[in-house]
């Protein structure tokens, strides 16, 4: 039998230039590929499909004005949000308030050397990539540029020397920022450790991008859907009092109260992430029959708990967003086997996933089903506050 | 003159203890009782006008209720504490966060269990006389030069008092280690070599005792570095913050300092001091160990030194 995390690969993100793996999922299978594909966790590609960030209090609002305060103070933005709840999405839906249209540096890849750096950073101000950091310092542009460089978090790396590039990349901002309004988003746990490891956010206005609200969450979803009637089964977890409220039901007002019940778990388990939301929506979906899904509520199970050692690798993956088996190596400085090891179990565990890069090294990413639970953990365990 | 509280605790001792005795002895323990009572009021001075011998002289059972009592109420007493003791450590096995706070609630909640248990046996031996209870624990103060009271009163004083919690990383006596439990005799800590040592309360009452985390589930880690005299001064401080700042066992919201000087004792040296904090207590030494290997690795890549191989 296929491996469910291989036929996504194949199927759901055919030779991609990176692909965006799901979590194991064990009744993926039973979905058609048109409607899994609507369910993908890929950013959107069109501005006006991005929902639920508008309003004086959105984000869209406030990177508006981020942009305003930039051409009198020339402070880079600083975008926080926790992986998963949309990010590339409310950049895209940005877009159009700018009068140039921005580079988007979203390439997902670590980048692990200056001469990286560079050949990321040249073509986004569009100039010549001449191989000289320092040329690149004293680059005139004729008018302001807007540049998006995601996940800052991937210049990182936790060890001695690490840094390096990091500190490199902020000169570089401060070097450029008359000339270029930079939006840099970054993971908020990695956030929560730079600041504390290098003060990063005294370099930006940071601004922190807030999960969405439960009505968008079950608006999102339910625009994913449209086209297809909702038939839900009995949830796994249902209350004596739950069980005899339904018996005495007629059929359409039972599939109203499960629906509604299916829709407070939905909310709950995803805690304004819409990863975390679609993810529920693909674990709960039993199969699609003519223009009918049939959902029924998934199990939610509190995963096994870990080992001190096997958290600390989870929280260097997480501070990380992904990690390669070979940069895990480096981080703790293991011995192959204990590090290997390590990664094999959680990724068993569900704990992670794999990804695949471009450059066909194999990384691993925290599974979005667990993030809450590994977020208590690291709070609880080894007590870190930022929550 | 002794006061009339003091020879009623005499009295209900002397009668806790001969009673079963009497009873046992004699077929009508009520004859024999009454004399025993009325001997009693004779040879206490100052008890002749006390109503109480009296009473306990019409009804013996008071003090038969106090004699099976004890027992019982001792051993509930005691596994009410074990009870407690084991959702206690429950509790501060599901949290981290907050196990040391947990840890130390247990030597509080074991001293009102065991107040109340005392409380309530004095009560049923005196009945409505609680002045006694006081005259009671002034007792014990006054005996407290024998050893074993010193050490009594020195557990009662520690959980009152609380220098130091269960929880704790303390030196005492030369031992440094994590308070396991504070007894009511004595206090016991586990050493880093995981070894327990039982220390006297009241040798930790009369002696310094050093506390490093006082109640806090982190505390601070110095890290010495010894280095050559020429190092470059800027390198090896960068590579040492950055070596704590890369461990996964440092508290992120706590400062991180490093400090530089220069020895001159038996040889020249540079001495890097790391100041940060560890995430928990418990991982102190991981902490210390990961610090130091890292900066040693970065030292050795860096050039700041050469690790000399094995000699041929």
């Amino acid at each position: 039998m296929k491996n469910a995390l291989q036929w996504i690969q194949e199927r759901l993100f055919p030779a991609p230039e990176e692909e965006e793996l799901f979590p194991p999922i064990s009744n993926l299978e039973q979905l058609p590929e048109p409607y899994l594909r609507r369910f993908g966790l890929s950013p959107v590609q069109e501005p006006e499909q991005v929902i639920g960030r508008g309003g004086e209090e959105g984000a869209l609002k406030m990177i508006e004005k981020a942009w305003e305060h930039w051409k009198d103070y020339h402070t880079p933005l600083l975008l926080e949000s926790e992986p998963g709840i949309g990010m590339t999405s409310l950049l895209i839906a940005a877009l159009p308030f700018f009068e140039r249209p921005p580079a988007l540096i979203e390439d997902k890849e670590r980048i692990t050397s200056r001469e990286e750096l560079l050949r990321v950073l040249a073509p986004a101000l569009g100039v010549e990539h001449t191989g000289s950091w320092e040329a690149l310092f004293q680059v005139q542009l004729e008018k302001p540029q807007v540049v998006i460089f995601e996940n800052a978090e991937r210049l990182l790396l936790r060890r001695i020397g690490g840094y390096d590039l990091l500190r490199d990349f902020l000169h570089f901002i401060n070097a450029t920022k008359l000339q270029v309004f930079w939006i840099v988003t970054i993971n908020d746990y990695s956030l929560y450790f730079l600041n504390r490891a290098m003060n990063f956010s005294d370099n930006f206005q940071a601004k922190k991008v807030a999960h969405l609200s439960d009505e968008w969450i079950k608006q999102i979803i339910l625009n994913r859907n449209e086209g297809y009637q909702m038939t839900f089964f009995k949830p796994h977890e249902l209350t004596r009092r739950h069980k005899r409220h339904l018996a005495g039901m007629d059929q359409a007002s039972r599939q109203e109260s499960l629906k509604k019940n299916f829709f407070e778990q939905l909310i709950q388990f995803a805690g304004g992430n819409i990863s975390r939301a679609i993810l529920f929506w693909l674990s709960a979906a039993q199969g699609v029959k003519g223009d009918t899904v049939f959902l029924k509520a998934p199990h939610i199970t509190k995963p096994r708990g870990v080992r001190l050692d096997e958290l600390l690798v989870l929280e260097a993956v997480f501070l990380h967003t992904s990690l390669s088996f070979e940069e895990v190596e480096a981080v703790f400085r293991h011995s192959s086997t204990n590090g290997r090891f390590l990664l094999d179990h959680l990724l068993a565990r569900g704990w992670l996933y794999p990804r695949c890069l471009r450059s066909g090294v194999q990384e691993y990413q925290v599974n979005f089903w667990y993030l809450h639970e590994l977020k208590q953990l690291l709070k609880n365990e080894l007590n870190r506050n930022f929550l | 003159m002794i006061k009339r509280p003091l020879y009623r605790l005499w009295a209900g001792l002397a009668g806790l203890l001969a009673a079963p005795t009497s009873l046992l002895a004699q077929g009508e323990p009520s004859n024999n009782w009454a004399n025993f009572v009325e001997n009693l009021k004779n040879f206490i001075p100052g008890s002749m006008e006390d109503p109480f011998l009296d009473k306990l002289k019409d009804n013996p059972g008071l003090l038969i209720e106090a004699f099976i009592a004890l027992p019982i109420v001792g051993v509930s007493a005691y596994l009410i504490t074990w009870v407690l003791k084991w959702l206690v450590n429950q509790a501060a096995d599901r949290s981290n966060r907050y196990r040391v706070q947990w840890l130390r609630a247990y030597p509080i909640l074991r001293l009102i269990t065991w107040l109340l248990a005392i409380g309530f046996l004095l009560r049923l031996l005196m009945r409505e006389h609680w002045g006694i209870l006081l005259l009671g624990i002034l007792i014990v103060v006054g005996f407290s030069a024998k050893d074993g009271l010193k050490d009594l009163l020195g557990g009662l004083w520690l959980t009152i008092e609380r220098p130091f919690s269960v929880g704790d990383r303390i030196t005492v006596g030369g031992h440094y280690g994590e308070v396991k439990d504070i007894g009511l005799r004595a206090t016991i800590i586990n050493t880093l070599d995981d070894s327990m040592v039982t220390i006297p309360n009241s040798y930790i009452l009369g002696n310094s005792v050093s506390n490093v985390n006082s109640g806090e589930n982190n505390c601070m880690v110095v890290t010495e570095l010894w280095l050559p005299i020429d190092v470059d001064v800027a390198i090896v401080r960068k590579i040492a913050y950055e070596a704590v700042i890369s461990s996964p066992y440092l508290n992120l919201d706590k400062p991180v300092a490093v400090l530089v000087t220069d020895q001159f004792r038996e040889r020249m040296a540079t001495l890097i001091k790391v100041k940060a904090y560890v995430l928990d207590t418990q991982y102190e030494k991981l902490f210390e160990s990961d610090v130091t290997e890292a900066a040693k690795q970065a030292f050795c890549r860096e050039g700041v030194y050469e690790i000399a191989g094995p000699s041929s």
